[in-house]
């Protein structure tokens, strides 16, 4: 079984996804991975591509168009099968981009598609996954009644395991544009780390007043090495960027850290965070919703609980 | 100019989920059901460009696969300001059987912007307008968080993978809209409200090319124990756990 997994690079680096996809894609019997990193890399990432790396990893070394060009990802990834043979099996990693291509990629090789799957595959004849619906309030069992398939993986689902037994070489091939698109305007937002690949997120909510006081909530989030971010009032009012806003509406995020700081917990943001791997709380309020989804709780007032974590966390580096 | 919003209909937000006895469906009985929240979103997008460049859009359509229970959710949309509905009448099992039921009507009824939301709010498949564009063959732009119209040109704002851009690109287009197209929706008044019931909703026969996915069991999410309390006079220790129990940090 040839298994299929892609990435775009962003900043030069490979997103932790892309490990994530491929350790699922080699931990399945039988699947051979033949993988494509698109744009270009630094040098240390070819260290991390050989140590998390397995079966045949080809880099596509281009600068990638400025604006998500779907017909450019596409063709390219269609020259890629023209040459290298259609694969049974596509485990893309959870990333924005992949979110579209996934299903383009199923429709081309016409196979069954699911998005934010959480398990291995149950059984692989057919193919049956778990995923989340219903924006995770529940678990659903699919199967699928083609024989390709398509899994677009929740973020954070399992943990990239090093292999050191990837093969890294360089591939090319003329790329196509789509016409008829002027760009004018490029914006980066000041943050480096993207909400839905951090690590480590501190939030805030309506509960922290107002813009003028998340000075200790950024410097928790810089002490720890994290993103920040907020719930939909706070970037509905814009105390914060909408970029920020995480939720069912929002950003669906995954970190292993979740830090919610006067965020009371309505069901719309507790379906952007469910997939945190520890979540903790901080509300005045001891019956805030937020208490019933948080691993660590404290019931307090975040002006005064906030600035003593941020001299602990900065004690502990 | 023609602007089609595809609309999904889902459960209220709020909705708890649990299955039936059968284990095997969703218990929709009681179920409040709304327009998808990113299409309500695009709606009322599509009709603030309705207003503000007078005399530009011939009319917005809104498009729903579902059964007849969907209708509620297209007067409400009639209600908030769409000129005309249609119903597909299926009930769709994934994402490309929802697809290509739109792009059959599209290849027949063309518009000129169709917006689509970035996902649904009960399968979160987030596949159809990707899906929509290619069967279709019209051009999709993902990650949408703001249209415009200028002289024939539509100015598209696409937010993707920390990027964030100002493009120019001519009709006809799918846009994939998400968060920021719109900030806060379009509630039907009262004259809306009675408009609605005279404006037409019209049910087409589905084409029925079957789906490639078929949800077939459901499971609760695994219970969780409740959370370790810190006092707040010992906030630092928070720190600790975090790194010695935790080990996130
Ligand atoms: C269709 C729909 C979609 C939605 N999507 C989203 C979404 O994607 N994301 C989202 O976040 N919301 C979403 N919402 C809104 C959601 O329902 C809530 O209104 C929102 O999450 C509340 O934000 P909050 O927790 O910041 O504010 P509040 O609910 O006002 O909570 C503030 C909290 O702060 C606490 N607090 C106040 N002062 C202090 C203090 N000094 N110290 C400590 N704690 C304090 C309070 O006890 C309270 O619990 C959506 C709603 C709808 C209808």
């Amino acid at each position: 079984m040839k298994t299929f997994v892609f990435t775009t690079t962003r900043d030069n680096k490979v997103p932790r996804s892309f490990f994530e996809a491929l350790t699922y894609g080699g931990s399945l019997e039988g699947s051979e991975i033949i993988a494509l990193v698109a744009g270009p890399l630094s040098q240390d990432q070819e260290t991390e591509m050989q140590k998390f790396g397995r079966g045949q990893i080809f880099h596509f070394n281009q600068a990638l168009p400025q604006w998500y060009d779907t017909f450019y990802y596409l063709h390219l990834i269609q020259s890629f099968f023209d040459e290298k043979g259609e694969p049974d099996l596509v485990v893309l990693g959870a990333s924005e981009i992949n979110q579209v291509l996934g299903p383009q990629i199923a429709l081309k090789l016409s196979a069954g598609y699911v998005a934010r799957v959480i398990s291995l595959p149950i059984q692989q004849a057919p193919w049956r996954v778990k995923r989340y619906a219903y924006s995770g309030k529940i678990i659903s069992h699919v199967e699928l009644k083609t024989e390709k398939a398509v899994f677009l993986l929740s973020a954070n689902v399992l943990s990239p395991i090093e292999l050191g037994a990837g093969n890294f070489e360089l591939w090319n091939a003329l790329p196509a544009k789509g016409e008829g698109v002027e760009v004018l305007e490029i914006k980066r937002p000041e943050s480096k780390q993207l909400l839905t690949e951090a690590r480590i997120i501190v939030s805030g909510g309506r509960g922290m007043r107002g813009p003028e006081y998340w000075k200790p909530l950024e410097e928790l989030a810089e002490a720890l090495g994290g993103a920040t971010a907020c719930s939909r009032p706070v970037s509905d009012e814009g105390w914060r960027p909408h970029h920020e806003h995480v939720g069912q509406t929002g950003k669906i995020v995954a970190p292993d850290l979740y830090i919610a700081c006067g965020i009371s917990g309505a069901i719309q943001h507790l379906a952007g965070i469910s997939g945190s791997r520890v979540i903790v709380a901080i509300n005045k309020d001891p019956e805030a919703p937020i208490f019933q989804a948080a691993h660590y709780g404290i019931v307090g007032d975040v002006h005064k609980v906030l600035p003593v974590l941020v001299e602990a966390a900065r004690r502990l580096k | 100019m023609k602007i089609a919003v595809c609309i999904s209909n889902v459960p209220d937000t709020t909705t708890r989920i649990k299955t039936d006895a059968s284990g095997q469906k969703i218990d929709l009985s009681g179920v409040q059901w709304i327009l998808n929240p990113w299409d309500e979103l695009a709606l009322t997008r599509a009709i603030e460009l309705k207003e503000q460049n007078v005399g530009m859009i011939d009319e917005i359509v809104v498009v729903m696969v579902a059964p007849s229970y969907g209708e509620a959710t297209l007067r409400k949309a009639l209600a908030v300001g769409a000129d005309r509905a249609i119903r597909i009448d299926n009930d769709p099992a994934d994402s490309y059987e929802a697809a290509f039921e739109l792009a059959s009507y599209f290849a027949d009824q063309p518009a000129d912007l169709i917006f689509t939301g970035i996902e649904s709010a009960d399968f979160n498949g987030s596949a159809t307008g990707a899906m929509l564009s290619l069967l279709a063959g019209i051009r999709f732009m993902p990650g949408v968080s703001g249209v415009f119209l200028e002289g024939g040109q539509t100015i598209v704002h696409q937010e993707i993978n920390g990027m964030s851009l100002r493009l120019k690109v001519s009709p006809p287009l799918i846009l994939n809209v998400q968060k920021g197209i719109a900030i806060v929706p379009r509630i039907p008044a009262m004259r809306g409200i009675m408009a609605a019931r005279t404006k037409p909703l019209t049910v087409l026969s589905p084409k029925k090319a079957g789906a490639c996915a078929q949800v077939i069991a459901y499971e609760s999410l695994p219970p969780k124990a409740a959370a370790k309390m810190i006092e707040e006079d010992n906030a630092a220790m928070l720190i600790e756990v975090l790194h010695n129990e935790a080990k996130v940090i």
